[in-house]
């Protein structure tokens, strides 16, 4: 009976008749160019395209920095401990071409780079890309919290702080918000660090604690992404995964109370502008209650310019990343790049640099993506 | 003939920082029964926050002071819409009253397709009679697929949420399925019926291909089509009174003569009143039954419109006429500019640039009378105040 | 005559200085931040009396012993010592001066680059604006910090450096920000008209285009001065910054960063090594973001009058 033309039908209205058809017509817009989508792919092949000279530029920089430095520095970024005779550095220096004029030292570094080869860190004692990319999956993993966390806290607050404008709430709201991103990063890690871990006790620094660390390291646990989060879960081990939601909260605190004050003050102001405008009055004038005039109508608009700040609010959570993480002794990128810096382990600063700045323009593109999902008018543009 | 709507004496300010912007003074009109009421003044006379007075839409820092605008419901009962609450506001606005705005384009909210706004008309307020179609076809189904079926069970459980629907529409039950990815699919006949209900009304108002412009955004249209499905948003209820505040200003002249067809034609088979807000005196002599006219925050004169053109009683009115440009005569304008309402003149409004001022314009503003069956004026040269 | 007719000139001016002056004492926020703010211009000022400078250089922090262990306050040091018994109270003293120094020094900096490049860049457009477009678009490719980072690294320690690193990290924001209103407030009509009048180029951007431009740029530049200072205090803490003896408040965070965790009995033995400069720290942003938001909405022309 189930195979009868008829049934399907029925089953086709009751399980596919979505009033966000919209939705999924962008979505397979991009695999079948042929229907509404045909622009959207354009749009992003171009904006890909348009990424390429940037990361040139980008590679660019870096290489300008490293310049700065003599050819003998720059040699020692190829050794992996002292150098044994004293006429290493010279043969470096002429194997690797690094007193050749700038143009070919950067076609020979450009090369090194795509082949993966960003230097030996003195601080880590391991290739500066392997380490980087063993620290990567520990910051995705606070970032991936923190960004959403900030993003609905602080929308709920700029939204909260618009439509009570300039009561008690929107004032308290935004001194509070304006106090986060005055506090030094530092000292909110550190002052919470004392107090929930020196006090009480409560969660400990670290990624995980003891017990859970040496069970991770052991044969019985295979680590998918290196994100323990979710790796506890595809191993069926709910309490890694506990723990190290214990070891985030901390962390993802501190960075949420200073960035969150960006998203707040935007979002207010983009609100205050959406309720002033003519579809607000009409949506009222329809008979919509309140709540739906302001969730409904005002905050899916006033939500627009937040998709461009979240390229920013990234921005700025890497930059607290590198503090945080080195006081909560968090193994991620950050803390590599603190410690590089602290030790003045040059490639190690600068292989992280080029790699953050790599990543970034990636992030940015896929926020322009996200603006035009967003923002049904730029979708013929 | 019945008063559908009446504004008594209307008193509105704007708390500014400049100032205490003195917008409406003292503002009373009414609209009698199928007729359409012309409203028409400078810019910034008041007419547009009349109307939004009207249903208690009012902007800060503006805030009513004095005045009852009453209303005949439905159901017959006379209400003043200003001392309704919060939660009665919304069976009002939207359904017995309904207002188009002047700007269709930044009426519209960029973000969800046009069909999408004119549909959250009819789950505010049509809801219970969609319902009721959904069940009769429930029914249908089910004796169809049989009451035992898989098909048939699975359509009686669908009828039972939409009876629940129609009992308790705010059941926690009814708030937490919704939530459910797959069980919640059962909202899509109910959407499926606001759909063709919306199609119906695109088709009676004149859009051309109906199932696709319902799909689309605001900016993928024209000024007209935009316009067109503002006005349905307002039709959707049939409502008892429209308010059109400048609809057409925004648009080609061609597009103008067909809008304003479209809402004569309405309202005779909707059979609502229509209260039409503009500057423009040709729509006004092409559209109202009759005219009230604003000055600076009051109704200086009401009439029948063919009295209002060839027998203008007040000075303001008589240099509005004289100022319509004709071939062959002379262009004469009202001397003077309009005042500052933060500090009006004293006495009436009027009285620096009329030429018939006396003594007295300068001290007490001028009530409204009627001088003849119909014909209100506010003016001391009628009624009796100078010897 | 003379003296009339400049009163009724500048009447409008002093209409809106008056209604500027009466939002910012509506506004309790910005009254908090002035009153931050000026407190710090008074100790900044008052340095040598509040702390009899060091007699070669002022900036160079006293200290008694090499004893690394802080000490806590006590009557000859009010704040108490960190490592190497620096005094934090003179520390934090002089560090008010050079706070304020980083964020002048940098900040107008940047807004002289900025201004200049920005309005030769949006007033003239074509090819100079493009390239300097890719210019800045690779720079805000960085993070500041990260981008700052290598740049001290590169260019070696020292609060020379430090500054040099800000102004070129921050540069980008101020050109493209100066660009986008030169470039909106070169459509309006009184610049046409101003052109017309055959104003020469450079007049045309000083006298009109650039006093309509500037709030925005007001408001993002009292905001700049106090996430230049964090930044700072971030790169000291990192080790970047000026050396051991410098006297900065970052810099006094660092020196105590070995003590943060306190000693085996007391997790706070030794927190005021670090809590008092980051205080100092903390106030001092608190007071420019504060202003600068005020000033965001009392100067900016579109919600000026609600």
């Amino acid at each position: 009976m189930l195979f009868r033309k008829g049934n399907w039908n029925f089953v086709r209205n009751i399980v596919f008749v979505d009033k966000n058809r919209q939705k999924y017509k962008l979505v397979a817009s991009i695999f079948s160019p042929r229907r509404m989508g045909m622009r959207l792919r354009t749009f992003i092949i171009r904006r890909a395209l348009l990424m390429i000279p940037t990361l040139i530029g980008v590679t660019l920089l870096i290489f300008a920095i490293t310049q700065m430095f003599t050819p003998e520095q720059r040699a020692a970024s190829f050794l992996s401990g002292e150098p044994r005779r004293p006429d290493v550095i010279p043969r470096i220096i002429q194997t690797h071409h690094l007193d050749d004029p700038i143009y070919i030292q950067y076609y020979h570094w450009m090369s090194r780079v795509l082949q993966g080869d960003l230097g030996f860190s003195s601080y880590s004692h391991l290739p500066v890309l392997a380490s980087l990319l063993q620290a990567t999956p520990a910051t995705i993993e606070l970032v991936m919290f923190a960004i959403p966390i900030t993003i609905i806290m602080g929308v709920y607050l700029g939204v909260v702080s618009a439509v009570h404008r300039d009561t008690i709430i929107d004032h308290a709201t935004r001194f509070l918000s304006i106090i986060g991103w005055s506090l030094p990063t530092f000292w909110l890690a550190l002052i919470l660090l004392a107090i929930f871990y020196g006090q009480l006790n409560w969660v400990s620094a670290g990624r995980l604690s003891f017990e859970q660390m040496r069970f991770v390291a052991s044969e019985s646990f295979t680590k998918y992404t290196g994100i323990y989060t979710i790796d506890g879960i595809l191993n069926g081990q709910l309490w890694i995964t506990l723990d190290a939601l214990k070891h985030l909260i901390l962390p993802v605190i501190t960075l949420t109370i200073v960035q969150i004050a960006l998203i707040v003050r935007v979002m207010r102001s983009s609100m205050l502008e959406a309720l002033g405008k003519g579809y607000t009055i009409l949506a009222r004038a329809k008979g919509l209650s309140d709540d739906q005039v302001v969730n409904k109508h005002a905050r899916r608009n006033a939500l627009i310019p937040i998709a461009t700040l979240s390229g920013i609010l990234a921005a700025g959570m890497l930059t607290g990343v590198v503090i945080t993480e080195t006081c909560f002794n968090y193994m991620g990128l950050g803390h590599f790049a603190a410690n590089a810096a602290m030790q003045l382990d040059i490639p190690g600063v600068l292989g992280f640099s080029l790699f953050t700045g790599i990543v970034f323009v990636i992030a940015n593109l896929l926020v322009d993506i996200i603006y035009v999902f967003l923002d049904p008018r730029m979708r013929l543009g | 003939m019945s008063k559908i709507i009446e504004v008594q004496d209307l008193k509105l300010r704007f708390y500014t920082y400049e100032g205490v912007v003195k917008a409406l003074e003292g503002v009373s009109l009414y609209v009698k029964n199928g007729e359409t009421l012309g409203v028409v003044g400078e810019t910034g006379c008041g007419k547009s926050t009349t109307g939004l007075s009207i249903f208690n839409i009012v902007l800060p820092p503006g805030k009513i002071e004095e005045g009852k605008v009453l209303f005949k419901s439905r159901r017959g009962k006379t209400v003043d819409v200003l001392k309704l609450s919060e939660r009665m506001l919304p069976w009002v606005r939207g359904r017995d009253i309904s207002m188009v705005f002047q700007e269709p384009s930044s009426s519209l909210n960029p973000v969800y397709t046009v069909g999408n706004q004119v549909s959250e008309v009819f789950f505010q307020h049509r809801k219970k009679e969609m319902i009721q179609n959904v069940l009769k076809k429930l029914e249908n189904n089910i004796h169809e697929a049989g009451a035992t079926s898989l098909r048939g069970r699975i359509y009686k459980a669908e009828r039972n949420i939409y009876q629940k629907m129609l009992r308790d529409p705010n059941s926690t039950f009814l708030k937490v399925i919704s939530r459910i990815p797959i069980i919640n699919r059962y909202k899509g006949r109910l959407e499926k019926e606001v759909r063709k209900a919306v199609v119906n009304l695109f088709t009676e108002l004149g859009l051309a291909d109906p199932e696709r412009v319902f799909d689309m955004h605001p900016h993928q249209l024209s000024g007209g089509m935009q316009q067109r499905t503002v006005i349905a948003m307002a039709l959707a209820c049939h409502p008892l009174l429209l308010m059109a505040d400048e609809p057409t200003t925004s648009l080609d002249v061609t597009i103008q003569a067909q809008v304003l067809d479209l809402i004569r034609e309405l309202k005779k088979k909707f059979s609502s009143s229509v209260l039409f807000i503009t500057h423009n005196l040709g729509v006004i002599a092409e559209m109202a039954d009759r005219v009230a006219v604003m000055y600076a925050g009051n109704v200086v004169e009401v009439a029948d419109v063919r009295e209002i053109f060839k027998r203008p009683v007040h000075p303001y009115t008589k240099g509005l006429m004289e100022s319509i440009p004709r071939p062959g005569k002379e262009y004469k304008t009202i001397p003077g500019t309009v005042p500052d309402l933060i500090n009006p003149p004293s006495g009436c409004r009027f009285h620096p640039r009329c030429a018939y001022a006396t003594p007295i314009c300068t001290k007490v503003n001028p009530e409204l009378i009627e001088i003849k069956k119909d014909h209100f004026v506010s003016c001391h040269l009628f009624g009796g105040d100078i010897e | 005559m003379d003296v009339t007719e400049f009163k009724k000139s500048m009447a409008p001016t002093i209409k809106e200085l008056k209604f500027t002056i009466g939002r910012i004492k509506r506004s309790p926020l910005s009254i908090i931040g002035v009153a931050i703010l000026t407190f710090y211009v008074l100790v900044a000022l008052l340095a040598p009396v509040l702390a009899p400078p060091n007699p070669r250089d002022a900036y160079i922090m006293p200290h008694s012993s090499w004893d690394p262990i802080p000490r806590p306050p006590s009557p000859e040091h009010i704040f108490g010592t960190t490592y190497q018994q620096y005094d934090i109270y003179y520390g934090c003293i002089w560090g008010t001066r050079t706070a304020f120094r980083i964020g002048f020094l940098v900040v107008l900096t940047v807004l002289a680059i900025g201004l200049l490049i920005g309005s030769i860049s949006g007033y003239y457009g074509g090819i100079i604006d493009e390239l300097l477009m890719r210019f800045t678009d690779i720079i805000y490719a960085f993070p500041g910090l990260i981008l700052a980072m290598a740049l001290v690294i590169a260019l070696g320690r020292g609060l020379d450096n430090v500054l040099l690193a800000l102004v070129l990290v921050g540069w980008p924001t101020y050109c493209r920000v100066i660009r986008g209103e030169v470039m909106r407030v070169k459509q309006e009509d009184y610049v046409e008209a101003a052109k017309a009048m055959g104003c020469s180029d450079f007049r045309v951007i000083v006298r009109h285009i650039l006093p309509n431009a500037i709030y925005p740029i007001l408001i993002m530049a009292s905001l700049n001065i106090g996430s230049v200072v964090l930044t700072a205090a971030a790169l000291s803490f990192l080790g970047l910054g000026s050396g051991p003896s410098y006297a900065d408040w970052g810099q006094l965070v660092a020196n105590s960063r070995d003590y943060i965790t306190g000693n085996y009995g007391n997790m706070f033995a030794y927190v005021h090594a670090f809590t008092i400069p980051s205080i100092f720290i903390f106030t001092f942003v608190l007071g420019w973001n504060l202003v600068g938001d005020a000033f965001r909405d009392i100067l900016d022309p579109t919600i000026r009058r609600r």
